[in-house]
């Protein structure tokens, strides 16, 4: 059999594929950037030169920045309080709290993004007409239009990934230090000032930087807010979307570099305060789970952040897209609107769903398939193989999601155009799934990566030596090991790839319309009633593969020790799943740009 | 012929900056059917030489010929891959599958791996080596739920199963309890013998090295420095390595007088003794040179004995459950003497000490070595790679 003689170059074969496809997204941009209006036979400095002419390059970069020092901002007030409550308090509705957080990444941002704009469109906002009515001011109340409203919405939507994120930090802070400084008869308050913020300091200062570039690279709410003055993305999407003509790639491709120097400074950043954090867990040792402190009087102060968040995040906008899906035209509640509320939209929804259903669910698979398989490949090669490139695609793996969703977009509609003319798949959904399955395929690798360092080497020497081969141990050995964190893999990269916005919008051109791109469609065609509806199937959906997730993975996430429980079969299943969750569920927030 | 041999075996790798150079011109011949030990302390390189038989590792140069087969030449290039060479292996972590079952474990290898048998042979197999290791029932039995013990013995069974020309083991005792450990030495022994299976067990241990072996091979820093059998390499260490490593030895500076036959004349601290010279340095008179007698070798004896004898003062006395270690100054020098309950031997009392001639030894000076070093060695031994 051929494929037997092929052995396991079948995996290292894999692992090429995704390795190009992974510098696609990293280089094609570049390439991109100098192609003359998106030629792929023409090259030169022109889109540079656009670039750097255009009088408002300074202020846009500015905004971008801010952008996400601000998003930052907001998601660390909520974040870092929620996840020192979960970890080392004994704040009773910890597992509430935890299910919200997991439910909340079932909402997607652009839908978030969507509700506060009906509510708090400054001419039509649901909250300012009713303001309106009340004759007080006769102005609105709120203007959503504003680069402070899109940092805060992206600051509350990202607080689930940076709770994930900032979890193990605080699990991972060995409590006999705290005590080791309190038996010295040092404070409390300067223990925690003196010995813990500083061991916390290098994680906190790594899930900032990272969301930073999440904060910059997002779109959804930059999508749907839009604001006065542009941000980067934006830039880059209108060049693509341009009203009136062709879609100028070459010009993209420009911004888009500027855009990833500034993500990928900060990934090298975050790179430094990973390995500083990682330094700090070593130290610690063998790490004894803190008994939770009494929150007191506290207690109180926390139940307003977390209601405070709860409102802002959950219940405030999915009550919006009730209300909107229920009344047929765009109206504020009244006695009037009540009388006329109706399930009509939802019967309608139906009837628009049909063919976006369809494309979403083959990006779902395509990505999936993409995304999983390639990973596996190469987390066998950097981690299992021994070979001596682990090295360094390990480093170019860990460089791809400082390239922003938007800007992988533009390296793939590029990449479609020139390979055109072999392989037409320009303007379908496939290439979306390619470059869906790309945009996952690092953070999937990285989740398993650390499940298969967890598992022994010996467990595949030990089949080595028996006589067995390589690509058999790879498939009898290997892969069963590693199923939870494969298909855990797959359940994030497939939630994602059915809520994502960024890239479907970016590469449709009128074929590929899915699930989130005819939301986005109805919104912006202000067919507010069908796209509420629409949006409360696809939220359902995803809550209850959310839920299904985190069933999968136990409670684990929250007590967090009883992984150094004597593994059992099942333990052993659901502390790689555990592994699994922790890695996948930054990495998704990153990915897909969105909360 | 011998079955395994090696020719002068190097292996060095980098770790971070430096070095480390695990095997410096290991030369071996193990024997069909012999169960050879590789001891030492961790980092000694024994296991980096089992790895690179295994084929897990890869040495710097040399050859490596297994039943008459080249598995590894530096010079020609020749490297047979782990799955082409005709051994099994049995690891320190027991490597067992935890996604399959005790029959699955031991079933995988015969399925997929060099032999390919038949379902109906390879079930005949299995059921043969459970019911060999006492596991008959237990080939539906998930892994997981196993003891160490029985995890142990899985592993042995799949290595087993495979009848390998060579059987390697990794400190396969060393997870296990002590006195399981104690209880499997000599029945894993018997049982390789029984099958007439040549198996290279390498271990720090000492006691389970002097149980199990046929031979010996003690390894100091990426040199085999003394290989023999268990009697001669515990009675007649050497060098001052092999005679600290195993077991406890009081050793002392003398310088050598002559030889008679075997027996060798040395001055002492306590005097012109007797000795056996198991050095293999050559040797003439008035030369600096160590010996060292065992603590349980010293007898206690009535003022009067004048041949290999000194009187000292006991400054300390431990109870070691099996007996008393005493220690005994004399001369300034201090002499630990292991002895049974019944010797009525108190703290302060000047005491007659003989050391046996054929028990004293002559042995070479460690090179550099400080015995800190040895000791560290063995309380940190584990799951240590750089072997």
């Amino acid at each position: 059999m051929p494929a037997r003689a092929f052995g396991i170059g079948w995996v290292y074969l894999l692992a090429g594929v995704g390795l190009f496809l992974v510098f696609i997204s990293v280089f094609g941009n570049i390439i991109t950037s100098f192609s003359e209006e998106g030629d792929v036979d023409r090259y030169s400095m022109a889109n540079y030169v656009e670039l750097l002419s255009q009088e408002t390059l300074g202020s846009v970069a500015g905004r971008t920045v801010l952008l996400g020092f601000g998003t930052v901002f907001w998601m660390f007030l909520f974040s870092f309080p929620f996840a020192w409550l979960l970890a080392r308090t004994d704040f009773r509705y910890r597992t509430g709290l935890f299910t919200l957080l997991t439910a909340k990444l079932a909402i997607p941002g652009f839908i978030t993004a969507m509700s506060y704009v009906w509510l708090f469109n400054p001419t039509s906002g649901l909250v300012n007409q009713l303001f309106e009515m009340t004759k007080f001011n006769g102005g609105a109340l709120f203007d959503v239009y504003q680069l402070s409203w899109v940092c805060f919405l992206q600051g509350i939507v990202l607080v689930p990934g940076g709770v994930f994120m900032m979890l193990p930090a605080f699990r991972n802070l060995d409590s006999s230090l705290e005590e080791a400084a309190w038996v010295s008869g040092v404070s409390k308050a300067s223990t925690i000032q003196r010995v813990v913020l500083p061991l916390l300091a290098p994680s906190m200062i790594a899930v900032s930087i990272f969301y930073f570039v999440i904060g910059v690279e997002m779109f959804d709410f930059v999508a749907i807010i839009g604001m006065p003055g542009d941000v980067l993305v934006l830039w880059i999407y209108d060049a693509i979307a341009e009203s009136d003509g062709p879609p100028n790639l070459g010009f993209a491709g420009a911004a888009g570099v500027l855009l990833f120097a500034i993500c990928g400074g900060a990934i090298m950043f975050y790179a430094r305060y990973l390995k500083q954090a990682k330094k700090y867990a070593v130290v610690g040792g063998k790490v004894r789970a803190s008994a939770p402190q009494p929150l007191g009087r506290l207690r109180w102060a926390a139940y307003c952040c977390v209601g405070f968040w709860l409102m802002a995040s959950i219940v405030v906008p999915v009550i919006t897209i009730i209300w909107v899906a229920l009344v047929p035209f765009f109206q504020p509640p009244s006695i009037a609107a009540l009388q006329s509320v109706s399930l009509a939209s939802f019967a309608d929804a139906l009837s628009w769903i049909g063919e976006p259903l369809k494309n979403t669910l083959i990006l779902m698979v395509g990505s999936v398939i993409i995304a999983a398989s390639l990973a596996i490949s190469i987390t066998w090669l950097v981690t299992r193989s021994q070979h001596g490139s682990a090295r360094w695609v390990d480093s170019i793996v860990f460089l791809a999601p400082a390239v922003p969703t938007i800007v992988t977009g533009v390296a793939f509609q590029f990449l479609g155009i020139a390979i055109y003319h072999w392989l037409p798949i320009f303007g379908t959904i496939w290439l979306v799934a390619i470059a869906m399955g790309t945009r996952m395929l690092a953070y999937c690798t990285r989740t398993m990566n650390a499940t298969s360092l967890q598992i022994q080497f010996e467990l595949d020497e030990a089949a080595y030596v028996s006589g067995v081969s390589k690509l058999d141990t790879f498939r009898r050995i290997f892969l069963p090991l590693m199923a939870p964190a494969i298909f855990y893999s797959a359940l994030m990269v497939g939630m994602i790839a059915a809520r994502d916005l960024t890239l479907p919008l970016v590469m449709n051109t009128g074929n590929s319309e899915v699930v989130s791109t005819l939301i986005f469609n109805l919104q912006t065609n202000g067919e507010q009633n069908a796209a509420a509806a629409v949006a409360i199937y696809m939220i359902i959906v995803l809550v209850l593969l959310a839920l299904f997730a985190r069933r999968m993975t136990g409670m684990q996430e929250i007590r967090g020790n009883s992984i150094r429980r004597r593994s059992s079969f099942r333990n052993w299943v659901s502390k790689t799943g555990a592994a699994a969750l922790s890695f996948l569920i930054p990495g998704r927030k990153q990915k897909s740009g969105e909360g | 012929m011998a079955i395994l041999e090696t020719r002068q075996l190097e292996a060095k790798f980098t770790l971070q900056d430096s070095v480390v150079h695990a095997l410096r011109g290991i030369d071996l011949n193990v024997e069909e059917g012999e169960f050879f030990v590789l001891l030492g302390p961790s980092g000694c390189g024994k296991t980096t030489m089992l790895r690179s038989i295994a084929g897990l590792e890869r040495p710097t140069t040399g050859t490596i010929r297994i039943d008459g087969e080249v598995v590894f030449d530096s010079t020609s290039g020749i490297i047979v891959p782990p799955d082409k060479r005709p051994i099994a292996m049995v690891f320190q972590s027991y490597a067992i599958w935890p996604h399959m079952d005790v029959f699955e474990n031991i079933a995988f290898p015969l399925r997929r791996g060099r032999t390919k048998m038949a379902d109906t042979d390879i079930k005949v197999r299995v059921g043969e080596v459970l019911e060999m290791l006492g596991m008959g029932d237990m080939a539906n039995r998930p892994v997981t739920t196993l003891s160490g013990g029985q995890q142990q013995r899985v592993a042995l069974a799949r290595a087993l199963a495979l009848r390998p020309r060579v059987l390697l083991m990794d400190e396969p005792l060393s997870n296990l309890d002590l006195k399981l450990q104690i209880r499997l030495r000599s029945q894993m022994r018997d049982l390789m013998h029984e099958l007439g299976l040549t198996t290279i067990h390498v271990t720090h241990n000492q006691a389970e090295a002097l149980e199990t072996g046929d031979r010996i091979a003690v390894m100091e820093q990426g040199r085999i420095v003394q290989l023999d059998q268990p009697r001669v390499i515990y009675h007649r260490p050497e060098n001052e390595f092999v005679a600290r490593f195993l077991g406890d030895m009081n050793i002392y500076q003398a310088s050598f007088d002559g030889e008679i036959a075997d027996e060798a004349s040395i001055r002492t601290p306590f005097g012109n003794f007797k000795a056996q010279n198991a050095s293999k340095t050559s040797m003439t008179t008035g030369d600096n040179c160590v010996f060292g007698i065992r603590p349980e070798d010293i007898e206690i004896v009535d003022d009067g004995e004048t041949q290999n004898s000194l009187t000292g003062t006991v400054i300390a006395s431990d109870y070691v459950g099996e007996g008393f270690v005493h220690t005994v100054d004399a001369v300034g020098q201090s002499i630990r003497v292991k002895c049974h309950h019944d010797k009525a031997v108190n703290k302060g009392d000047t005491v007659g000490l003989r050391f046996p001639p054929n028990h004293t030894v002559i042995v070479t000076p460690a090179r550099g070595l400080v015995s800190e070093d040895l000791e560290g060695g063995l309380a940190g031994e584990g799951a240590s790679r750089a072997g």
